[in-house]
């Protein structure tokens, strides 16, 4: 049986429905590995550039600790996940990164995942069927619409439209799934405000409806689909008045979000000031600094609330 | 309306030239300084790239010198470039200027933005008329690259020290002077005769290319004025990149000379898709330049710049490959000339001494670099442990 | 007489406060942390102690700063609170109308908006020392200065040589070309503030409204050079408040003093006795699993106080949390 790994890390945490159902059906095992820990980060900022941003560093860890126990390794090259918007630049070069870091690039999978360009990609998973030895073109066919379904099953299942009205704080944590999910990088930020009584939004709840409409009304369009999501389910948020404040986190280095970031500032000043704490994370991060930004940006916010009622 | 631009490199040329054929008053930016980078650097985000802070210092500079209307290049992405503009709209709203900001958006991806923007800055002109005059003004602007090219190649071997720079500056004032095309061919001509008149001796002692991020390349203050650091040091240097290449339609680059295409072929088994931004010509032009024979490459890129990140983690690969140095120079604002040069001079000399050896025993090159370290240290009474 | 304490525990010092029923500061006590938080805050409890009468009841005390967590596990603390918040309310004591606090100290600086006299929004450093007290420090040492002669120093200076200060690093090749040029030292080391200067507004700032008044606060503040420079670069004067080295242990000291006049609750702390006492810390790896996180603990005798830093939360022990005390504002 051939066995694909796949990274805990980047886009896993958007398209894995979509990778195991396809894989699987075509008769290969797919192994994780596993959550980011102190060991794979060394290795991935042993083996990245020194500038690169943390993600990618971890990515090159997570894929390092795979090699040795599988046949191949998948990392898609996603280009546009949506119609006419991008991914990042580093995640169009991953393969090229990543294929100069392993010893064998045929231990490589690396089809293409870009909206605008459906055939292509149909044609690249069949050649990584093909690869796999499992199926034939009518089963590959079945195989990838199946996995097509999967994916948007999942994503809708992560949709939330409950927006509670009153209690206590409610926070809209605007941050990559791969960042925010990892909780070794980001010393388990949702947790620690949910433990603290803190009710919080996240981008990828929110339904893709409500992101084209808060999105519509901006001068420019935003031409990275991730970003577009996580501006729009931001402004979503800060539009119809759902949050106390706004928490914007990233990763040092990630050129999209630098300058979003003063999209979002402004918007969220524009409405009645609202407070936004601007996190930035990397292999350095401390504790102890990130709780006292946080705990500080709570209490003002506790303050603020105080001084309003 | 006075309208204004960011600085970089001949593109102001392109930029008056054809807002005075528009009927468009054009204000001239200030020059790029230290206050330029220090303003754009106060305001900008921490983490945006340095072309980023660079133009936002621009604009401030512009509008403190009266301008009312900003134009600047949009774009798709996947590069930061392309939301430059929108962004530094929001800052600069922020801090209370009045202005119009006008943002050019590649005119195939969103016609109608791009039909906008021309009817504001020129709002009664016909369009076939506006087609004409930009065809027009883009054939100077390439005239202009076409003879700085051509500089390049005279200044390394120029007999008398500053003669190519003094030539130049005339030959530029007369192009620019050029209204009709026949006007613009003639002084093209005249400009070629002059630069070919210049007394030269001997041959360049090496043939060095300029790769890596096009603002970078383009602007001299930014790269400290890298070129003719170069030339007058004797190199003959090649650049990846020239303005008319860079915002004219097509994709032969005919200043230049490499097609995209062709680039993207010869980035093919390194880097097989585009990454947005020069990530994938800089691959490209290593290895043609490679091909070239040139005897080394100097790489720019802003820090943290994505597509030339994506790039720049190729290079350990192509180098091991082609066995070609590069020296890859990351510019911020922190970047400092003495710093910066120096090592542009080291990397001279190790592409100097690689030729003459013609072999290039790795391990003497390093010992070279460590024992030149370690004098270096030692001038300051540091020991090495 | 009844009295609140404050305790700041930062990175480079540590600073206790006694406030009186009314909130006014009776004494206070500034010391190097030098790396050994709990032997501060016991000397500082010594000093403090050998200091007043023996009448003293301390009815509430609370801990602020990056130790805050260790120092409330040690002397008993009824509030822990963070140093921004902290800060906030000292500068407001202060300063009731107060729109702007700039805080530099050793290894971190902040700066905080105010309105209304409530905290609307503040930013801190974020990967670069660059903007803290710490550069100063290291340049200082470079120059073989102690770091109190800056301040006469600076105020000497007719102007400041522009030194490249975004880098520990780079500065200090920097300030080696300028020495090496041939400046007077008092320009360089007014330069060296107005770097440090120059880094916090483009690091911390970025273009928001610094709105007067503006109170300066913090180790640094001390360096009347640093104040110079800052109103040069704003145009405006600069706060500079009477106790802005111990602000932090004011501010939480304020905080515990409502906090318990309010509640009426008891204090947990320990006594002035906790100044003879022996703690001990250490530290081992756990390996149940491949994150290896180092665990702290601190007791006392045979007692765990406390014990952090598992990711997973399996060892964690004692108060971690910070008090929710903002009903009582």
């Amino acid at each position: 049986m051939i066995i694909v790994g796949v990274p805990r890390a980047l886009l896993y945490y958007y398209y894995f429905p979509f990778w195991k159902t396809f894989l699987e059906s075509c008769g290969a095992k797919v192994i994780l590995s596993p959550p980011t820990n102190k060991r794979l980060l060394e290795k991935g900022l042993e083996l990245a550039e020194s500038e690169i941003c943390l993600p990618v560093k971890v990515f090159l860890g997570h894929v390092q600790s795979l090699i040795s126990q599988v046949d191949f390794v998948l990392v898609p090259r996603v280009v546009k996940p949506e119609r006419r918007s991008y991914s990042c630049p580093k995640l169009l070069g991953l393969p090229d990164m990543v294929k100069t870091l392993l010893p064998s690039p045929s231990a490589l999978l690396f089809p293409l995942q870009d909206r605008d360009r459906k055939k292509e990609m149909a044609e690249e998973w069949f050649e990584v069927a093909r690869k796999l030895k499992g199926l034939s073109f009518w089963k590959f066919k079945r195989a990838y619409w199946e996995a097509l379904k999967a994916q948007k099953k999942a994503e809708k299942e992560k949709k939330r439209d409950f927006y509670p009205r009153n209690g206590g704080l409610k926070i809209g944590l605007v941050g990559h799934p791969y960042i925010l999910n990892d909780t070794y990088i980001t010393h388990s930020l949702v947790k620690r405000l949910r433990e603290r009584g803190v009710y919080v939004y996240l981008s990828e709840e929110v339904e893709s409806s409500q992101i084209r409409k808060a999105t519509r009304k901006l001068p420019k369009p935003i031409f990275w689909s991730y970003e577009k999501e996580l501006v729009g389910s931001a402004l979503f948020w800060i539009q119809n008045k759902l949050i106390d404040g706004l928490i914007m986190v990233y990763s040092f280095g990630c050129g999209p979000d630098s300058l979003t970031q003063v999209l979002l500032e402004t918007e969220a000043f524009k409405y009645g000031e609202l407070p936004f704490l601007n996190l930035v994370f990397d292999e350095h991060t401390s504790e102890a600094g990130l709780l006292t930004r946080l705990e500080a940006f709570l209490d003002m916010l506790a303050w603020r609330k105080l001084n309003a009622s | 309306m006075l309208v204004s631009s960011p600085q970089m490199g001949n593109v102001h040329f392109f930029l008056q030239d054809l807002f005075e054929r528009l009927g468009v008053d054009y204000l001239f930016p200030p020059p790029n300084s230290r206050r330029t980078v220090a303003l754009g650097t106060r305001f900008a985000p921490e983490f945006a790239c340095f072309p980023f802070k660079v133009t936002l210092g621009n604009f401030i500079e512009a509008l403190e010198a009266g301008a009312d209307t900003l134009v600047m290049v949009g774009g798709i992405g996947p590069c930061r470039f392309g939301y430059y503009a929108e962004t530094q709209r929001r800052i600069l709203q922020g801090l209370g200027y009045q202005f119009e900001m006008i943002i050019i958006e590649p005119p195939l991806a969103h016609p109608l933005l791009f039909y906008r923007a021309l009817r504001r800055l020129c709002p009664s002109l016909p369009l076939f008329k506006i087609y004409r005059e930009i065809r027009a003004s883009f054939f100077k602007a390439q005239s202009f690259d076409f003879l700085e090219k051509r500089a390049l190649e005279v200044r390394p071997v120029e007999m008398v020290k500053g003669e190519t720079d003094k030539v130049l500056a005339q030959v530029f004032e007369e192009l620019s002077r050029a209204k009709t095309e026949e006007e613009i061919v003639e002084a093209r001509k005249k400009g070629f005769a002059k630069l070919e008149a210049i007394r030269t001796k001997g041959k360049p002692c090496l043939k060095v290319g300029l790769i890596g991020e096009f603002y970078l390349l383009l602007e001299p203050f930014a790269n400290f004025g890298l070129e003719r650091f170069l030339n007058q040091k004797g190199v003959f240097v090649e650049r990846a990149v020239y303005v008319t290449d860079w915002i004219g339609p097509s994709s032969t680059n005919p200043v230049q000379g490499i097609s995209n295409e062709e680039i993207a072929r010869a980035a093919h088994p390194y880097l097989s898709h585009f990454v947005g931004g020069e990530g994938r010509a800089t691959i490209g032009h290593i290895v043609t330049m490679t091909q070239k024979g040139f005897d080394g490459l100097i790489h720019l890129t802003p820090f943290t710049c994505m597509p030339e990140l994506v790039a720049k983690s190729i290079f350990p690969k192509i180098q091991s490959d082609l066995d070609i140095p590069i020296l890859s120079l990351i510019i911020d604002e922190h970047t400092e000339k003495t710093g910066f040069l120096t090592r542009i001079e080291a990397f001279l000399d190790l592409l100097a001494w690689r030729k003459n050896r013609k072999i290039t025993p790795r391990s003497t090159f390093i010992n070279w670099l460590s024992n030149k370290r370690e004098k270096k240290l030692a001038t300051y009474g540091i020991k090495r442990r | 007489m009844d009295v609140y304490l404050g305790v700041d525990v930062g990175s480079v010092s540590t600073n206790l406060v006694l406030l009186d029923d009314e909130g006014e500061v009776i004494t206070y006590e500034y010391l190097r942390t030098q790396g050994q938080p709990i032997r501060a805050v016991q000397e500082g409890l010594k000093r403090i102690y050998s200091r007043l009468s023996s009448n003293l009841v301390v009815k509430g005390c609370g801990s602020t700063g990056s130790a805050r967590f260790l120092t409330a596990a040690v002397i008993g603390a009824d509030v822990v609170k963070n140093e921004i918040i902290s800060h906030a309310l000292a500068a407001l004591k202060f300063e009731p109308q107060v729109r702007t606090i700039f805080e530099i100290g050793g290894q971190d600086s902040k700066v905080t908006f105010l309105k209304d006299q409530v905290v609307v929004d503040f930013a801190m450093n974020t990967i670069c020392a660059a903007g803290t007290g710490s550069f100063l420090d290291h340049q200082a040492a470079r120059l073989g200065l102690p770091i109190e002669s800056f301040s006469e120093l600076a105020l000497k200076a007719k102007k400041g040589v522009q030194i490249a200060g975004r880098c520990t690093v780079f500065a200090e090749s920097d300030m080696i070309h300028r020495q090496q040029t041939g400046y007077p030292l008092e320009e360089i080391v007014y330069g060296l503030c107005q770097a440090l200067v120059r880094n916090y507004l483009n690091n911390l700032l970025k273009g928001k409204p610094v709105n007067p008044p503006v109170v300066f606060q913090g180790g640094v503040a001390a360096n009347k050079g640093m104040r110079r420079a800052f109103e040069e670069a704003l145009g405006f004067p600069v706060v500079v408040p009477p106790y802005f080295n111990v602000m932090g242990a004011i501010g939480v000291a304020l905080l515990t003093r409502t906090y318990i006049q309010k509640t009426g609750k008891d204090t947990n702390f320990k006594g002035f006795e906790i100044v003879d006492f022996a703690y001990a810390t250490e530290s081992f790896y756990c390996d149940g699993c491949s994150n290896n996180c180092e665990i702290a603990e601190i007791r006392q005798g045979k007692k765990i106080l406390a014990r952090w830093g598992s990711r997973c939360g399996k060892w964690e022990m004692g108060n971690l949390e910070e008090s929710q005390v903002f009903s009582f504002l």
